[in-house]
């Protein structure tokens, strides 16, 4: 249902900031509710009205409500985080990913062990005592597990859609600065497109309301 | 006439004129809070940056954070300004997108795993199991932390 500024008697976010009369042809009206300002405030401030217009006429009608999203949240995550803005959120979210492999990773060597060293001790009871196909060490059940580990973990930083948000563009974005702060480098983006394009419809029921309270 | 204005010009300001100005066809005075963060070697990223977000509120950005981040926050918005370039309907929200989605998947796969190895432990009465202090994580439910309230699915 689009919020219509003359059928709600109120002006929408957008006009309202703006100190201008909201018309029943408002483009900012539906997706700048007068009960939620803040996120008219960050979008202005980081686009501005001129440049929301603009993307949106550039892009298919039927998009346009995901991109008014996507601005707005990316105009909240830069009120957020004032310097990095949404890099952060996508920081922290590769972080989290190489965290949570290596722990998949390790609780994936121990259950190798595990029934290395189960298959093991089963072998000697079968054979009353006989010292076939125990292990001599840990390692080799990490070593027996290491020829297959790449099977043995499924996920990858690189899903089946081919996105490889690339890490080493973030990872050695940081380096010190003559004062020796770290700080970030440009460098040429490299976000796989196509699959991005492709998840158009996949992203869209990950949307939640997004508006601020 | 035009060179000696443009003389004049490189007098106060003996560098090239750096990309910003050269873009808004002004003359880049000393203290312009645009030059070091886009020289004119790199046109394209003030293109960019201008295209999506415009040199004025760039500018009103930069002044409101301290002069020693501001790189950070240059290059930041240079990012998600090719990106939004990219992808005019997501932009750089897009990436995120498919992040969480890769985390939530291996948290599952994690989740996953460690009740397969619980299971194993207790059917199997492996009670003699030798300890492995690099391998095996102190806390094997312990997860990542969420990212809160600032997930792509979430309010903000």
């Amino acid at each position: 249902m689009t919020l219509k500024c003359a059928a709600a008697n109120q002006a929408c976010a957008a006009c309202k900031y703006q100190r201008k009369r909201c018309t029943p042809e408002c483009a900012l009206a539906p997706h700048f509710r007068p009960e939620h300002p803040v996120l008219f405030r960050n979008a202005h401030k980081l686009f501005g009205v001129r440049n929301i217009l603009r993307i949106l006429e550039r892009i298919n009608p039927n998009h346009k409500e995901e991109a008014m999203r996507s601005i707005i949240y990316e105009a909240n995550m830069r009120d957020h985080f004032p310097v990095h803005g949404c890099l952060n959120v996508i920081c922290d979210l590769q972080s989290q990913i190489r965290q949570t492999e290596e722990e998949l990773y390790n609780v994936l060597t121990w259950l190798a062990f595990c029934k290395q060293h189960y298959e093991g001790q089963h072998v000697i009871t079968v054979s009353h005592g006989v010292d076939h196909g125990m292990l001599q060490s840990d390692n080799e059940a990490v070593a027996l597990f290491r020829q297959d580990s790449t099977t043995l973990l499924p996920v990858s930083s690189c899903d089946n859609a081919n996105v490889c948000i690339h890490a080493s563009w973030l990872q050695d974005t940081y380096k010190l600065s003559n004062s020796g702060r770290k700080s970030l480098v440009s460098r040429p983006l490299i976000i796989e497109e196509e699959a991005i394009h492709d998840h158009h419809d996949e992203i869209y029921p990950l949307f939640d309301n997004t508006e601020a309270a | 006439m035009q060179l000696a204005h443009k003389r004049m010009a490189s007098s106060t300001h003996p560098s090239a004129p750096c990309a910003a100005c050269k873009f808004l066809r002004r003359k880049c005075i000393q203290g312009c809070v645009f030059s070091p963060y886009f020289p004119p070697e790199d046109p394209l990223k003030f293109t960019n940056v201008h295209k999506i977000f415009g040199a004025s509120n760039v500018s009103k950005l930069l002044n409101e954070i301290a002069p020693h981040r501001r790189e950070d926050a240059v290059n930041s918005l240079a990012y998600e300004a090719e990106a939004r370039l990219k992808d005019p309907v997501y932009g750089c929200v897009g990436a995120i997108s498919v992040l969480q989605r890769q985390v939530l998947r291996l948290q599952k796969e994690l989740d996953a795993t460690n009740a397969d190895l619980i299971r194993f432990s207790s059917n199997q009465n492996m009670l003699t199991i030798p300890q492995s202090p690099g391998n095996y994580p102190q806390n094997p439910h312990a997860l990542p932390p969420n990212y809160g309230n600032y997930s792509w699915n979430c309010n903000p």
